[in-house]
C-alpha cells in the first residue's frame, strides 16, 4: 500500500515508524510475553506445576495484546518505550520472586 | 484510533509475515486439514486389512507377536484400533534399530503394505520434515508469524464488517482480494482458535520461559509434577515373561468406567521390572489424558492409576485436544476440515494477492517474478507431492527396502520437480499446466484406489478425488479459455 | 443443533441483507418495506440468541467448536450465493425459518 501524501515528504520517518512499530510488535511482543510467562509462573498462587502451565497459557494472549497496543500506540517511541517498560517490570518481577523450591 | 500510518504499517506487515512464511503456512495448514482424516488415510492405504478386532483382542496379538519377533526392546508403544483406526500402530526398538509399523488386528504381524499413512500428514504438519527440533521450531515461528498476520490483517483491513459478505468474481485484484478476504473473515473465529491451540501444542519448545522460571533445569522434576501417574522403573537385568495383558485391559477400562482402551505403553518388555500404562480413548471429550493405569507386566498387578483433575493441567489438555480433534463427532470433524480449507485457501489466495496486487500496478520486479513462479511450483507443488505420495503406495512393489520410507522421497521428489516446473516455465503456463498435472495425479489415484473398491472408506476416498481432479480441470479448463479469449468472461458463468 | 443452524443462517443473512450493495439481490421486491431499517438490530439479536442457543446442547464445549464451524459454512452459503446463484441464498431463509422452528418443537 503506498503511503499517503503527507509521508511520502518525509519517507524515512514513515519507514523507522513502521520498523520500529513492527520490532515492537513481533520481538518485543514475545519478549513481553515470555518475561509475562516467568513472572507469573513464579508468583501465582497455585501448585508449582499448575502455576507454570497457566502462566504458559497466559503468555499467548499477551503476545498478540502488545502487537495491538505497539501499533495504536501514540508514537513509534511511545510504542517502544511501552515494550521496554513492560519486559523490564515483568523481568523484575520475576527476579525478586525468584525460582520456587 | 489507528494513529500516524499505522494502518499502513499493519498492512504492510500483514504482507511480508504472508510473504516470509507464506508456503511453510501452506503446508502446515494443507497437511494439518488433511490430518483432520488421519486414521481414514491409513486406511486407504492399507487396503488389504479386513480383519476387525476390539481392542482388547487387538492388543493382546500385538504383544504376542511383539514378545516372539522383538528382542532387547527398551519399549512398545501400541496405539489401539478404534472405529476409525483399524490396526494396531506400533513403535518399538528390536536389537537396537527403531521401529515404526502398522500391525494387523488379528493376527498381530506388520501389515504387508509398509506405510506411514496418514502419520505423513501428520508429521509433515507440525515437523516438515525436518529433524527434531528445527522443523517444530519453524512450525512454531510460522504459528507465531500466522498470528500477528491474523491480528494486523483484522486491524488493516479498512472495512471489516461491510466487507464480509463481498465477492465480486472476474475482476482481477478486486476479486482476489474479496476472496482472501471472504476466506479470512467469514472463519476466523476457527482461525484464531486453531492457531492459539496449535502454538499451544508445541508450548515446551516455542513458550519454555514458564517452565524454565519454576523449574530451571529440573526436567525430572517436571515431568514427575506433570504426570504423576507415570511409574518409571529401571530395568531390573532379570528376565521375566509379560503376563498376560488381557486382564490388565479390562480392568484398565472397568477403572476408565467402561471407555476402551486406547493407547498402551509396554516399558522394558521381557524384564521383571516392566511397566504396563494404559490410556482411555479420547472421543467423547474435549481434553486428553484425563486417565492412566500402570501394571506390573511380570505380575499383572496394578502399581497405580490416576485421574488428571488439576485446573492447570486440564485447561491446556482441553486446548491441546481442542487442535486435536480426536473427541470430534463425524459433522464436527468436516466442519475442522472446512475451517482448515478455508485457511488454507486464504494463504494461497494472500500469496497469489500480493502479485496480482503489483502486476496491475506496475511490470513486476525480477523479486515479484520470482516470488510468482515460486507460487506456482510451491502452492500447486505441495499437493503435487501429496499426491505422488499416494500413488506411490500403490504402485511400489510391497517387498521393496524401506518401502515406507520410499514412500515418502516419492514425496519429496514430486514436490520438488513440480517447485522446478514452476520456476522454469512463464506463469501463465505453469499454472495451468501443474493444476492440470494435478488433475490428473488425483484422478490416476482414485482410480488406483481402486475405483471400484468394496470397502467404504477406501470409496469415498477415491470419490473425493476424483471430485478433486473434476474441480481442478474445471479450474483449468476455465483458465485457458480466459487466456486464449481477451474478451472478459461473463459473470455468473460457472457455478462453483 | 437445527435450531442453532437455523438462527444463525438467518442472522448472517439479515447482517448482509442490511448492507446497500447487496439489498437488491437478497431482498428482491422487499427491499422497500420498512421493517428493512432494523434488519442490523435483527441480525445481531439472531447472532446473540444462535450463540444462546448453544446452552441446549448436551455438551457446550463441543457446540462452541460446531458454531466455530458452522459461522463460515453457512456465511459461505449467504457470500456465494449471493454471488452465483441468488435464489439459492433467497432458499435458504424459508429452509432456516423450518429447521429454527423445528428445533424449538423438539
Amino acid at each position: 500500500m503506498a503511503p499517503p501524501i503527507h509521508y511520502r515528504a518525509s519517507r524515512w520517518r514513515y519507514r523507522a515508524n513502521v520498523a520500529l512499530r513492527t520490532i515492537a510488535g513481533t520481538l518485543g511482543a514475545y519478549g513481553v510475553a515470555a518475561l509475562g510467562a516467568a513472572a507469573l509462573a513464579r508468583t501465582l498462587p497455585m501448585a508449582r506445576v499448575e502455576a507454570v502451565t497457566f502462566a504458559t497459557m497466559i503468555a499467548y494472549l499477551i503476545a498478540p495484546g502488545v502487537t495491538i497496543w505497539a501499533f495504536l500506540a501514540r508514537g513509534p517511541w511511545r510504542a517502544v518505550a511501552g515494550v521496554m517498560l513492560a519486559a523490564v517490570a515483568l523481568g523484575g518481577i520475576a527476579w525478586i520472586a525468584g525460582q520456587p523450591a | 484510533m489507528v494513529r500516524d500510518g499505522a494502518r499502513q504499517a499493519m498492512a504492510w506487515l500483514h504482507g511480508w509475515t504472508g510473504l516470509l512464511l507464506g508456503h511453510i503456512l501452506f503446508i502446515i495448514c494443507l497437511a494439518g486439514t488433511l490430518t483432520v482424516f488421519k486414521p481414514e488415510i491409513s486406511r486407504w492405504m492399507r487396503p488389504e486389512i479386513s480383519g476387525q478386532a476390539d481392542p482388547v483382542r487387538a492388543i493382546t496379538a500385538a504383544t504376542e507377536w511383539l514378545s516372539a519377533n522383538t528382542t532387547g526392546s527398551t519399549g512398545w508403544y501400541l496405539s489401539a484400533p478404534d472405529g476409525r483406526s483399524n490396526v494396531v500402530d506400533a513403535n518399538y526398538d528390536s536389537g537396537g534399530a527403531y521401529m515404526s509399523r502398522a500391525l494387523d488386528p488379528v493376527s498381530g504381524a506388520p501389515v504387508a503394505r509398509d506405510t506411514l499413512g496418514g502419520e505423513f500428514f501428520y508429521r509433515l504438519h507440525f515437523e516438515l520434515e525436518l529433524p527434531y527440533p528445527w522443523g517444530r521450531l519453524l512450525a512454531s515461528l510460522a504459528a507465531m508469524l500466522m498470528l500477528v498476520a491474523i491480528v494486523t490483517g483484522i486491524i488493516a483491513h479498512k472495512r471489516f464488517f461491510k466487507d464480509i459478505f463481498t465477492f465480486r468474481p472476474g475482476k482481477g485484484q478486486r476479486s482476489w482480494l474479496d476472496g482472501h478476504n471472504a476466506l479470512g473473515v467469514l472463519s476466523l473465529p476457527f482461525h484464531i482458535m486453531i492457531t492459539f491451540t496449535g502454538l499451544l501444542t508445541l508450548a515446551s519448545l516455542n513458550m519454555p520461559w514458564g517452565i524454565a522460571a519454576g523449574y530451571g533445569a529440573d526436567v525430572a522434576t517436571l515431568y514427575s509434577d506433570l504426570t504423576p501417574g507415570t511409574v518409571s522403573r529401571e530395568a531390573s537385568g532379570t528376565k521375566a515373561p509379560l503376563a498376560p495383558v488381557g486382564p490388565m485391559l479390562a480392568q484398565a477400562q472397568r477403572y476408565f468406567g467402561g471407555a476402551p482402551v486406547s493407547r498402551v505403553y509396554i516399558f522394558n518388555p521381557g524384564d521383571a521390572a516392566a511397566v504396563v500404562t494404559i490410556y482411555p480413548v479420547e472421543a467423547g471429550a474435549i481434553g486428553t489424558l484425563p486417565a492412566e493405569i500402570s501394571f506390573d507386566g511380570a505380575t499383572g498387578k496394578i502399581l497405580k492409576a490416576w485421574t488428571e483433575k488439576r485446573a492447570g493441567v486440564r485447561a491446556y489438555q482441553t486446548i491441546y485436544g481442542l487442535h486435536m480433534a480426536h473427541f470430534a463427532p463425524l459433522l464436527t470433524r468436516w466442519l475442522y476440515f472446512l475451517g482448515g480449507a478455508m485457511l488454507t485457501l486464504a494463504i494461497a489466495s494472500g500469496m497469489v494477492l500480493w502479485i496480482v496486487k503489483r502486476r496491475e500496478r506496475a511490470p513486476l520486479s525480477i523479486g515479484n517474478r520470482l516470488l510468482e513462479r515460486l507460487n506456482v511450483g510451491g502452492l500447486v507443488g505441495v499437493p503435487i507431492g501429496m499426491t505422488a505420495f499416494l500413488i506411490a503406495n500403490r504402485l511400489l512393489p510391497l517387498d521393496v527396502a524401506e518401502r515406507a520410507q520410499q514412500e515418502v522421497s516419492v514425496a519429496l521428489w514430486s514436490a520438488g520437480a513440480a517447485l522446478l516446473l514452476g520456476l522454469v516455465l512463464p506463469p501463465a503456463l505453469g499454472w495451468p499446466l501443474l493444476l492440470g498435472l494435478l488433475a490428473l495425479l488425483c484422478a490416476l489415484a482414485a482410480a488406483l484406489g481402486p475405483i471400484w473398491a468394496g470397502d467404504g472408506v477406501i470409496l469415498s476416498g477415491n470419490m473425493l478425488l476424483t471430485a478433486t481432479a473434476v474441480g481442478l480441470a474445471l479450474l483449468v479448463w476455465k483458465q485457458v479459455r480466459r487466456s486464449s479469449a481477451p474478451t472478459p468472461v461473463r459473470r455468473r458463468m460457472a457455478p462453483a | 443443533m437445527t435450531l442453532t443452524i437455523g438462527l444463525l443462517y438467518l442472522a448472517l443473512f439479515a447482517l448482509a441483507g442490511r448492507m446497500q450493495r447487496h439489498r437488491p439481490v437478497l431482498l428482491n421486491s422487499w427491499q422497500r418495506r420498512p421493517w428493512v431499517t432494523h434488519l442490523p438490530l435483527a441480525g445481531w439479536t439472531l447472532l446473540g440468541l444462535s450463540l444462546l442457543s448453544l446452552m441446549l446442547w448436551a455438551d457446550f464445549g463441543m457446540a462452541l467448536v460446531a458454531w466455530i464451524g458452522l459461522a463460515p459454512l453457512l456465511g459461505g452459503v449467504v457470500v456465494f450465493g449471493m454471488t452465483y446463484r441468488p435464489a439459492v441464498a433467497r432458499a435458504g431463509v424459508p429452509v432456516a425459518a423450518v429447521l429454527l422452528v423445528a428445533g424449538l418443537l423438539v
